[in-house]
Formats: structure tokens, sequence, C-alpha cells
């Protein structure tokens, strides 16, 4: 019962999912990166959650993550994707509020992430510093480093 | 099942609203996650710099100076994730008071943000990105102090957006102007330009209103360039309660006023421990043949600056945390690049400038420099030149 009230409850505040917020901007990626499968809850954390794709071919295991992270003074919303290796070999910006920091979606920039057998990155080395975007920059790089501690447990 | 009803009931009655502001009065019945998002509302931050100064000549003995350059609170305050307001309080050489910023955002997509009151002027590189771990060099670039009068900010309104595909963010804002005249005396000079006419939205006037624009392209890796562009002209206080019969006063409010056409263009990029940064000035000043005549000042109608820095990280690719920079930085500018009839062209507003040091970066927000400066104007037989040593901070 309690569970329910707080459904509504989080229907009428607003509070829904990042993956009900980002339904349509990340279904198509995911898609287009993993092929056609299904989402499986592994988590639900306060600005973030895990997920495992669950498909018919070698790319079912695969990660799918949206999480929320701090630049200076503002969230970003993300997508990220690993896979069976735990490695990245996606990330998306799904949502940038702030004035500064935008920078970091840059495509070629994020690319730094990919593929990498790597369990933690560090901003400035494996990761180029961007001018004006250190805040957000190293935000993510952390963020990114707890979702990758999180998997090997 | 009886307070469940109920509870639908006073969300029914009093609306979603009454439940969040429940929510945050009785934490018991809330979701952490929701907590942590009442918390993440207001966000403090800050900047500042102590510097030192020591300019050396070789005929005659010149103290050196110690600053609080600057200090500055800044606070955030979002309420919702598509409105919010952000403000810097600053203190400047410990005892001026000033508000840098106050303005309030709101977003309607990522292409389109409305946002109004005391706004920055996005013109160059430094005066939007001015926090002392941002630049190299305990002093801001000197074309962007003097050519671009940073910290610049008015109070106006408009638009600003991103386009993350091509990596495009746009800013457009209609804002006040410069107080070229404020009823005694000219205050857009030769020797400063525009730096002491910059009304900083203290009690601030208003005969028409300017244009500010900029485009930022950050579609490829490590780079980012930018294109600034300011349109209007200055305020007087000659327009205030002006007879418009009386064709006298109308001819010499009217040669009160100068009219400011700056564009800038900006490049920086990145790679690996490398970095390179540039921007050009210029500024195109007309009526300031009647403008020094009424006033008496020597202000320049074309003022124009340039400068280009490199800078490495000894310690990329290193094991170490800290980060070791050293830079070396030209610039020239020339606040009488252009007069017009009337005044005399000086030489000695056309300056050179080298400066090279190295910043040490304890943390990404903290960093000790310092530098040497070299400076020259074209009037000057000797250089001037200054130590400077200094910290900024940035969280």
């Amino acid at each position: 019962m309690i569970k329910y009230l707080f459904i509504t409850l989080a229907l009428i505040s607003g509070e829904e999912s990042l993956r009900d917020q980002y339904k349509s901007a990340s279904e198509k990626v995911i898609k287009e990166i993993l092929g056609t499968g299904e989402l499986r809850e592994i988590d639900i954390e306060t600005r973030r959650e895990y997920y495992e794709f669950i498909s018919g071919d070698d790319k079912s295991g695969s990660k799918v993550i949206y999480s929320s992270a701090k630049g200076r003074f503002e969230y970003f919303d993300y997508l990220i994707i690993l896979n069976t290796k735990n490695e990245v070999s996606f990330i998306k910006i799904l949502k940038y509020r702030s004035e500064y920091g935008y920078e970091i979606s840059n495509k070629g920039w994020l690319k730094q992430f990919y593929n990498k057998p790597l369990r933690r990155f560090e901003y400035g080395k494996e990761i180029d510093t961007i001018s004006g975007a250190t805040f957000s920059a190293s935000s993510l790089v952390d963020d990114i480093n707890q979702i990758l501690e999180y998997l090997q447990k | 099942m009886q307070r469940v009803i109920l509870f639908i009931l006073i969300i029914l009655i009093f609306g979603p609203g009454a439940i969040r502001g429940q929510e945050t009065n009785e934490p018991i019945n809330l979701s952490a996650d929701v907590l942590a998002k009442a918390k993440d509302k207001l966000v403090f931050g800050g900047y500042g710099q102590v510097d030192f100064y020591k300019q050396f000549a070789e005929d005659r003995s010149i103290n050196s100076n110690l600053d609080v350059s600057r200090l500055v609170l800044s606070l955030g305050y979002s309420f919702t994730s598509k409105t919010s307001f952000f403000t810097e309080i600053e203190y400047e050489h410990v005892k001026e008071l000033y508000v840098e910023q106050a303005f309030i955002n709101h977003s309607f997509t990522d292409y389109l943000s409305f946002r109004a009151g005391l706004l920055l002027v996005p013109m160059g590189i430094i005066n939007e990105y001015h926090e002392p771990p941002t630049f190299n060099g305990v002093n801001r670039p000197a074309v962007d102090n003097l050519i671009v009068p940073t910290t610049w900010r008015e109070i106006g309104l408009g638009f600003t957006g991103k386009f993350n595909g091509p990596g495009i963010k746009y800013q457009v804002y209609i804002m006040n102007g410069f107080s070229g005249y404020d009823g005694t005396k000219g205050l857009i000079t030769g020797e400063k330009f525009l730096r002491d006419a910059r009304q900083k939205g203290a009690k601030s006037f208003m005969t028409t209103p300017d244009l500010s624009l900029r485009a930022d392209y950050y579609g490829i890796r490590g780079l980012k360039l930018g294109l600034s562009g300011y349109f209007g002209k200055s305020e007087s206080a000659l327009y205030k309660n002006l007879d418009l019969s009386n064709s006298a006063s109308v001819a010499q409010a009217d040669s009160s006023i100068v009219g400011i056409t700056m564009i800038g263009v900006d490049a920086r990029y990145d790679y690996g421990g490398l970095s390179l940064r540039g921007e050009y000035i210029n500024s195109f000043v007309s009526n300031t043949a009647e403008y020094n005549k009424l006033t008496g000042n020597n202000a320049g109608s074309r003022v124009k600056g340039i400068y280009a820095e490199i800078s490495y990280n000894l310690l990329h690719g290193t094991l170490s945390d800290y980060r070791l920079t050293p830079f070396l930085r030209y610039e020239s500018y020339d606040t009488h690049s252009a007069v017009a009839e009337g005044i005399v062209k000086e030489d000695k507003y056309s300056v050179r400038e080298y400066i090279f040091g190295i910043g040490w970066k304890l943390a990404a927000g903290a960093v000790l420099k310092i530098d040497f400066q070299i400076a020259k104007s074209a009037a000057d037989e000797t250089s001037r030149k200054t130590l400077n040593a200094g910290l900024g901070v940035w969280f």
C-alpha cells in the first residue's frame, strides 16, 4: 500500500524516473547501439538508474544507465551504455541546464571514454581537460567512475 | 486505508504544491530523492584572488602593492528544473561592494532560454569566464581589461540557447549601454576607453538600449570559437527632461553620446597538455569629434586589441594531481588606433606587452601564479617591467 502511495505521490509531484523522462530521446539511441531488446531494472538510486539490456544476441548483458551529475551549480542528465565487459561504449548528454560547461556534450570529447578497459578515468590524463568546463567535465568523469565502481561489485 | 484516502483528498484539495511543501517540512514522509533535490535548490560558490605587484625602475624606488583584488560570492537558486536565479556579489579591493550578476533564467527547451536582470555582456573570452583558475597570469589580459571593460555588465534581457548536434550556442540581449556623459563630464576617454563609463546596473539610466550578440562554436573536440558583436550608443544624462524645442540643448545632448560598434573574435584550443588561445577586438566609435569637443576628452574613434597565448601543462600524462603550466602571452592594443579631427593621436596609448610566467594548480579550483610583464608604449623609450604573483581560487 505504501508503495502505491509513493508512486501516486511521485507522479503528482512530477518525480518521474530518468528513463521515463528521456524515453523518446534514449530509446532510439539504445536500439541503434544494442539492437532490439528489453531493459531489466538492476537498481534505482537517487539520480541514477541501472538497467541490464536483455536480447537474443551477444549484446545481451550490456548495461544502460541514466545518471545525473552536477556542474558548478546545476545538474545535467546523461545516458551511458556499457558493453558486456563493462567498457563504456556510448554516452549522450540528455539535458544540460547550466550556462557554462556545455562543451562536455561534444561527441569527440565523449569518445575518449569509449572502449577502454579502464576501471577508473582521470580528468586531465586519459580525459582531456576542457577550458571553461572544468566543473562539469570533472564531475562527469567522477560520476562515470562511480558507475564503473558500482558495476565491479 | 483511511489514511491513504485522507492523503489523496489532501492532494486533490490543495494540489501538488501543498504536497511538495509538506514534503520539505516533514522529511519523515519523504523519499531520500526528493529531499536531496530540495537541498540542491540553493547552491553557493565563489572565486577570488589575492595579488602582489612589484614594478621595477632603474632610476627610482617603487613600492610593491598587495591587494585582495576581488572576492566574489555566488548564489544560485533553482526554483524548478527550468527556472533559476543566479547572482554574484563582489568585493573589489576589500572595500568596494558590487553586484556582478543577478538574473533570472527560464529554459523553455535546450534551444531557447529567456533571461533578464544584470547580465554579463558576452564579448571576448574573459568577460564571461573571469574566474582566476581559468586564465593564465595574475592579471586578466590587458585587452580584456581596456578594450573589453571586464567585468562588463548591465541590466538587460534576451535569449540564449544551444544546439548540441552541430555544437552552437547563441546569446542575444537587449541591454543598457555606457554612461558617456553623467551631466558634468564625459566618461569615455582616450586613456581608459569605456572602463569608467560602465554603469554596472547601479542607478543606471538609459537613453537608448544597445544590442549584444554572441555565437560560440564547440563542435570540434578541444576547439572553441566565438564571434561577438555589440551595437549601440552610449547613454547621456543630458537627455533627462530635454526640451525638444530647444535646438541648442538638443544639439548639445546629441554631442554627448557616441555610437559604439564592437566586434570580437576569439579562439581556444586544448590538446593534451597544450592550450592555445587568442582574441581580437575591434571597436568603431562614431561621433567622437563632437563628443570630444563637448567634453574636452580625447576618446579615440577606433579602438582595438589583440592577444595570443600558449601554455603547456608540464605534468600532463604524469601521475601527478598538480598542474604546472608555464605560459607566454603577447598583447597589442591601441585606444587611439584612429582619432577624429580635433584631438592629437597619442602614441602612448599604443602598447605592446609580453607576459610570461607559470601557474601551479594545487587543485582544479586553486592556483598559485607568478609572471613577469614587459610593456612598452610607442611613446616610451624603455619598457615598464612588473613582477606579479598571486593566488586564485574558484569553487
